[in-house]
């Protein structure tokens, strides 16, 4: 018991230090495709799931909690806590400049309780929907005046972006039959988005300039989800799972407004604030499936894909951008290698193996060119020897965009880190 | 062996916390943001510079204060465009300090010592003057531009003629001395009471041009009164114990489009600055220019015909004040000018910077019916200036803002 509360004050401490950076802090900085709409979407796959690049939706992991599917929930035996960290470095490259960008970010917290073991759970969570983090400086040159007076201004623009769309989820799981289970999740989802802008002369008596937009609002999402079990399929002790999980369409009502700090004159500034308006801002509807098999409890394989409608995407306040959302689609395939369940006393044999890749179409056409991304995983999971809680690490690598027509390629390195407890401040399995 | 597998399980979550903590540090310290993907999209801001009309510009004559001043103007000068100016000087001594002894057979002169530079006219020509002495009581602070003065035009106290000398000394008859010697001498007052009386029943000088060539600034705080003593075969040097002038003007003649500006507050601009139609917000503003061009050329075409010796005092300045409308002039002059404007002779412009007027506007600081003013310094010097009004729409010589913002292109 002491050492799970050590290892989760551990876990807080890390988490705060990574929040503490990841805010507004200005060395923060994502894809710099979060720059669009509202930000890059998020998917609700755990770290283990992200590990094999797949989404999580057809498979349940007794001893991790999963947002994935409402319809695991149905089948939660032990109360789960799981609280994730991520950091992603990103190199960009347009065919002329290369920037690199890092991330750092909460994946998402999440409590999983049996209320009848085995047949019906509940799950409350918080996690992003999407993200936006970016930052970029450019620098520009204005002739100013006429005549005698002409004069040629240099300045530079700074854009940063952060913020983007969380959902605060409650929802619950019925495993209706042995091997027929459904779910469904309520959710409030807010938007927070930053917008900043700075402008910086190379020479007086042009004063510097900001600005920020800030673009709220909220909006109720709706998620429902099944999850078939067919066991001794192919062989005896196998199984299949098959999982779908549907998001239905959100509508944000959101409120924009510009702020900024004015300074008059040396130690005197004064805040000022214009509200630009209301608006509403639509997510589209998403699907998410998935088959995944289990030769026996030693070994996984799956195969997830999402669906989302993008191109149903509108947001009042940049509706020039709408034309630039098209409908995405994801696939992944990936496994999972528990050696320890043979009960080896190897080194080796002590930690969860997980592989996989992932190819996402995206949801953003710019130029004409499909910003898509592959991603290759590897994860570990590392379990505690005296309990069911695990401690999972995800690296992956990828690609997204391309430099076609003046585009950008980022080059994607990610670390990822999922606390699993198992049985913390719940109940232990014996006392049942 | 389960303390075994605990410490395993420990090292490895120690490992992959310091690890994360490890690739964090050294990540972060890689950043290097840059142009990437700034072009992916609209912007969302840019520089913008706009440029605003100032309208409803209006002129505001003003009869100010002529005394105490730096200088005191006296001369007559007809000018084409400006009109007929005459200006009397006026001024009147101190008494001697009590260690100075006078006596009656003393002689009194007047030394002027004048700013040539600023002289309005012909510089060259010969200003004849005469003086004499003002005949009613006139107080030096509270003294008016257009107040009438009474003078004895029954007896010359002096007179003299200037041509392009930066000083001169003035004899003054015997008769006015004898007046002055009368309260310098009267052993019956207190030192501090001499000026008083003597300013009381005795009201000073007044230089009365005799001839219309030019008007001259008197510098107040050198132009004294010299007593050469007969006795004692030195002299003694006696300021002003007050000093204005009293200035006349008729028959101006400005064209279209223009108003003049008058140091002597005869012509001030008064106007309202309103931004609310900019779509600016205070802390997008980086730079915002008040701008009153004068009309150079129609100055330089009233002086073509005149010989190149003739001159208008040049003004490099000009102010912007605010002020108490009930309370006009003591609230506008001196004032505080809250910007001062230099002129450019390469645009004809006088620009004033008023980046953080602008900005205490858009923040509401400043009410939309605030009065502003634009004058000349009124240091004594009469300067005239013509500047473009905003009657002409296509003008681009129309008085106007000229501000730098950050707009945001996403609105």
């Amino acid at each position: 018991m002491k050492r799970i509360v050590a290892i989760a004050i551990v876990f807080c401490l890390y988490g705060t230090v990574v929040f503490a950076q990841s805010g507004n802090s200005q060395s923060s900085s994502g894809s710099v495709y979060s720059k669009l709409g509202i930000g890059y979407p998020v998917d609700l796959q755990n770290t283990a799931a992200r590990s094999m690049g797949l989404l999580g939706v057809s498979y349940n992991e007794t001893f991790v909690a999963s947002m994935s599917n409402p319809a695991l929930w149905g089948n939660t035996v032990y109360g789960l806590g799981t609280g994730g960290i991520g950091l992603r470095s990103y190199q960009a490259n347009n065919g002329i400049n290369n920037v690199r960008n890092t991330n750092f970010s909460i994946d998402n917290f999440q409590l999983q309780l049996p209320i009848i073991r085995g047949k019906l759970g509940i799950s409350g969570s918080f996690s992003p929907v999407t993200q936006s983090n970016f930052r970029t400086v450019t620098q520009h040159t204005k002739i100013v005046n006429s005549g005698t007076r002409q004069d040629t201004l240099n300045y530079g623009l700074y854009n940063s972006g952060s913020g983007g769309i969380d959902r605060a989820e409650l929802g619950v799981g019925w495993q209706i039959t042995k091997n027929i289970s459904v779910g469904y999740a309520a959710s409030i989802v807010f938007l927070s988005l930053d917008d900043e802008f700075q402008g910086i002369f190379n020479r007086g008596p042009y004063r510097p300039v900001n600005f920020d937009v800030q673009t709220s609002g909220s909006g109720l999402g709706n998620r429902f989800g099944t999850y078939i079990r067919l066991p001794n399929i192919l062989r005896k002790k196998d199984q299949i799972g098959l999982g779908v999980a549907v998001d239905l369409p959100v509508t944000i009502n959101a409120t924009r407004k510009q702020t900024g700090q004015a300074t008059l004159q040396q130690g005197v500034s004064f805040n000022n604030e214009q509200n630009l308006g209301d608006g509403t801002i639509k997510i589209p509807a998403k699907i998410s499936a998935g088959i995944s098999y289990y030769p026996s409890n030693l070994l996984m394989i799956g195969t997830e894909g999402l669906y989302q409608q993008w191109s149903q995407y509108h947001n009042d306040f940049k509706p020039s951008e709408d034309k630039m959302f098209v409908n995405r689609y994801k696939w992944g395939l990936g496994m999972q290698y528990f050696p320890y369940v043979t009960g080896s006393r190897k080194f080796l044999s002590q930690f969860k193996y997980r592989v996989g890749a992932s190819y996402d179409s995206g949801h953003l056409r710019v130029g004409g060119e499909r910003i898509n991304t592959l991603q290759f995983s590897f994860g570990l999971g590392i379990r505690s020897p005296n309990s069911n809680s695990s401690i999972d690490l995800s690296f992956d690598y990828g690609f997204r965009g391309t430099k076609a027509n003046n585009l950008i390629k980022e080059q994607i390195w990610g670390i990822h880190l999922s606390l699993n407890l198992a049985e913390v401040m719940f109940f232990r399995p014996k006392l049942q | 062996m389960q303390k075994s597998k605990d410490s395993i399980f420990q090292s490895l979550g120690l490992f992959s916390f310091t690890l994360s903590i490890i690739v964090l540090i050294a990540v972060s310290g890689c950043e290097n943001p840059g142009p990437v993907g700034s072009g992916l999209t609209n912007s969302g801001a840019d520089i913008v510079v706009d440029t605003l009309t100032l309208a409803g510009l209006d002129t505001m004559r003003v009869n100010t204060y002529a005394g105490g001043r730096s200088y005191f103007s006296a001369g007559q000068y007809n000018d084409a465009l400006f009109g007929n100016m005459s200006s009397i000087g006026m001024l009147e001594p101190l008494m001697p300090s009590a260690a100075d002894t006078l006596h009656s057979g003393d002689k009194m002169m007047l030394r002027i010592i004048l700013n040539g530079a600023q002289v309005y006219g012909d510089s060259t020509a010969s200003q004849d003057f005469d003086i004499y002495e003002i005949n009613e009581y006139w107080k030096g602070s509270d003294r008016r531009v257009k107040d009438g003065i009474k003078i004895d035009m029954n007896e010359k106290v002096g007179s003299f003629t200037i041509a392009n000398e930066d000083s001169i000394d003035v004899d003054l008859s015997s008769n006015w001395y004898q007046k002055y010697y009368k309260y310098a001498s009267d052993s019956k007052l207190t030192a501090s009471a001499k000026d008083s009386v003597f300013q009381h029943n005795v009201y000073g000088l007044a230089l009365v041009a005799q001839n219309s060539k030019k008007i001259i600034p008197l510098n107040a705080s050198s132009t004294r009164f010299v007593i050469a003593r007969s006795q004692e075969s030195d002299t003694v040097n006696v300021g002003m114990a007050k000093w204005a002038y009293s200035l006349s003007r008729s028959n101006e003649s400005y064209p279209q489009h223009s108003v003049p500006l008058y140091s002597t507050y005869e012509s001030i601009l008064k106007f309202k600055l309103d931004l609310s139609n900019a779509d600016i917000e205070s802390s997008t503003i980086s730079r915002a220019e008040l701008i009153f061009y004068q009309n150079d050329s129609a100055m330089e075409q009233s002086l073509q015909s005149e010989p190149s010796s003739v001159q208008r005092p040049p003004e490099k300045n000009i102010k912007l004040l605010v002020g108490d409308t009930t309370n006009i002039p003591a609230s506008i002059d001196p004032g505080s000018p809250i910007f001062t404007g230099s002129y450019d002779q390469s645009d004809g412009g006088y620009h004033m910077d008023i980046t953080s007027l602008a900005q205490q506007i858009s923040l509401g600081k400043v009410s939309k019916d605030q009065q502003f003013y634009i004058a000349l310094s009124n240091n004594g010097v009469i300067t005239p200036s013509l500047i473009y009004s905003d009657s002409d729409q296509m003008s681009a010589k129309r008085p106007k803002i000229i501000i730098t913002h950050l707009k945001n292109t996403n609105k």
